[in-house]
């Protein structure tokens, strides 16, 4: 059975009557133990996924799935006080920036020691010496000193890394890192993914990693899910789907990166933006923007279907190996 | 002058700031930019690569006479602004001209695009409002944006518009020098790719030379022609792009190439990730800057800082860059 089980999640913002979905349909398994990238343009919904599997969507969203269970347990039917006590502890999450991430007014040691403190209780002096396993276990030079430490005391790749030593702390059994570098330098972004990865490996947590660098998903995860406005457009092993993408929106982010327009001058674009509340097409959400647009895609939503050994693609004429649509 | 005469020539550019550690402590010296020279040529694009910390947007602020070099020599179109008057400087700066990096940030809410455009044409030029109007619409139809969209306001547009807006103004007097520090970081890759077109159309139709400044090695391989790249305040290699790319000599270029994502599983390079962070600006290492996280470094590096010199066709400052 896999550990995250989502079927047909809906997430709403707004009126009832004209609701904005962000996240619209989603499914997604993950296995324990598995890393699997969510990629997409900013607005196509990631983070908000994220966001409401932890159960963090706040007020005036609305959550609702057919199913979202986790370890088998009907997370939308939990009470909110059980909820509270899986988020932080069997599911935890990384964020985007750092710098703040974390509260300014509190040390670094005091932020570790109250998650423990809320999810394992134990005495004082054990969650102290926990707090600084951890931030050994990240690899923070001189942990005794920096428990003491206030978040303005550290650089980026420190703050980022004390987060995860807070994503870890309970031994998580899913961490779901969002955009876990973006703010961070390369030479930084590598020691990051490299003690995640690590992390992942010797615990056996499973790791959903949310990115818009898809050089950085390829070379971190093993299983990739494409999200477009919401949707979920393609998912597969990393490896195939990179080397030949089935969804026209697929191919268009891969052939819009540098390194794939080696040797040319310009580059391929994707012209548009991700639609919003009120330009939400009919039919094919992508069709504004897509190249093998066609008159059945301006009028009928395409369903996510098998397109290969556990491929996915959601599109009515799926791209073949050399890039051409087909006709089913 | 010729063509291919260099529009921009800096000399050991230097800037230091001192820095205030006390009330009886004399103040740090922070050696924010160190010796940096090179040339840029119409049509050329310089890429100047780092982390944070490394110096170059003070490099940008300098470039753009924002801000005084502490040493050095700055020349623009043979003439030196290094320590040129105020109202010197202020009268060159149409020539250099800048896009940021973030395009929320660098647009004034409250003007309309037609407004922001033609900024630039009010304060340096003495065109009438019909003239400068004129030349806003014909920018803004070169920079791919639509006639209506001289009345709007910044928030109504996406990341990308918004950027194209500000190569738009960077544009207005046309400069032959554009400074651009990181600008297509904050975007989308789709996005990204369709910011860079227009950059490098601008370049063919303009003939605008950019100082390309950027974290990101996939960006700069495909416009860069030059690369400098920088460590604390100082250049450690510096060539051609081609030659950086392939055949780095400097245990940091490549490094910072080997940490570069690779969306080919065989085009990844094994080089291991560098530990450490750099050091603090306020207290460099001695010798080498980068021997405290060089794989390596030996006891000259520690002791002896090195020079840039000519090695295999670019400048390299590494004690081993033979061997590397």
């Amino acid at each position: 059975m896999a550990l995250l089980d989502i079927e047909h999640l809906t997430v709403e913002f707004g009126a009832a009557s004209a609701p904005f979905r962000a996240v619209d349909g989603v499914d997604l398994q993950i296995d324990a133990g598995e890393v699997v990238g969510i990629v997409g343009e900013s607005g196509s919904g990631k983070s908000v996924l994220s966001l409401a599997v932890l159960g963090l969507v706040d007020f005036p969203g609305r959550v609702a799935a057919r199913t979202l269970a986790f370890d088998g347990q009907d997370l939308l039917r939990l009470s909110a006080r059980a909820r509270r006590r899986l988020t932080g502890k069997d599911m935890a999450m990384v964020f985007q920036d750092p710098m703040t991430s974390l509260n300014p007014c509190y040390t670094v040691g005091f932020q570790i020691e109250e998650t423990l403190r809320v999810h394992e209780g134990g005495s004082r002096a054990t969650r102290r010496q926990r707090a600084l396993d951890l931030l050994a276990q990240v690899g923070i030079p001189d942990p005794a000193s920096r428990l003491r430490a206030f978040p303005h005391q550290l650089s980026g790749g420190m703050s980022q890394r004390v987060l995860i030593a807070l994503a870890i702390a309970c031994n998580p059994r899913l961490l779901i890192a969002d955009e876990p570098t973006t703010a961070l330098d390369v030479t930084i972004q590598a020691q990051i993914l490299g003690l995640l990865r690590d992390l992942q490996r010797q615990r056996g947590m499973a790791l959903i990693l949310i990115t818009h660098d898809l050089a950085l998903a390829a070379e971190n995860c093993q299983r990739v899910v494409v999200m477009y406005a919401g949707q979920v457009v393609e998912s597969g092993p990393i490896a195939a789907v990179f080397a030949a993408p089935r969804h026209p929106y697929t191919r268009a982010l891969l052939s819009a990166l540098p390194e794939s327009g080696t040797g040319q001058r310009r580059l391929a674009t994707l012209a548009g933006v991700v639609p919003g509340q009120y330009d939400r097409p009919s039919g094919c959400l992508l069709h504004p923007r897509c190249l093998f647009v066609s008159e059945r895609c301006r009028l009928q939503p395409p369903g996510l279907r098998p397109v290969g050994p556990q491929r996915q693609a959601r599109c009515h004429t799926p791209l073949d190996a050399a890039g051409r649509p087909t006709d089913d | 002058m010729t063509e291919t005469a260099p529009l921009l020539d800096a000399q050991n550019l230097a800037r230091h700031y001192p820095v205030a550690r006390g009330w009886f402590q004399p103040p740090a010296l922070v050696r924010a930019l160190d010796g940096v020279s090179f040339t840029l040529r119409p049509r050329q694009t310089l890429a100047v690569v780092g982390e944070s910390g490394c110096g170059k947007s003070t490099l940008a602020r300098l470039l753009t006479l924002i801000e005084t070099p502490s040493s050095g020599a700055l020349r623009l179109r043979g003439r030196d602004f290094a320590q040129a008057s105020a109202h010197e400087r202020r009268a060159a700066r149409c020539q250099v001209q800048m896009v940021f990096q973030n395009p929320f940030s660098s647009l004034n809410p409250r003007q309309k695009i037609g407004a922001i455009l033609q900024e630039p044409l009010i304060v340096n030029t003495d065109l009438h409002r019909r003239a400068r109007e004129e030349k806003v619409r014909s920018m803004m139809e070169r920079v791919g944006l639509r006639p209506e969209h001289y009345t709007r306001y910044p928030h109504m547009f996406s990341g990308g518009q918004r950027q194209r807006i500000a190569i738009a103004r960077a544009l207005m007097l046309q400069p032959p020098i554009v400074v651009a520090d990181e600008p297509v970081s904050a975007l989308d890759v789709s996005i990204q790719a369709q910011v860079l077109n227009l950059l490098l159309d601008l370049q063919d139709e303009l003939g605008v030379a950019y100082v390309f400044i950027s974290h990101d090695l996939g960006v700069v391989r495909h416009i860069a022609d030059d690369v400098l790249v920088m460590y604390l305040g100082r250049p450690v290699e510096q060539g051609p792009r081609a030659l950086l790319f392939d055949d780095p000599r400097h245990p940091y270029t490549r490094t910072l190439l080997a940490a570069m994502p690779q969306l080919d599983p065989t085009q990844r390079r094994p080089w291991a990730p560098l530990p450490g962070e750099p050091p603090s600006p306020l207290a460099p290492p001695p010798g080498c800057a980068f021997h405290t996280r060089c794989p390596l470094a030996t006891d000259l590096c520690r002791a002896s800082r090195p020079e840039l010199r000519s090695v295999a066709g670019r400048a390299v400052a590494c004690h081993h860059a033979e061997a590397v």
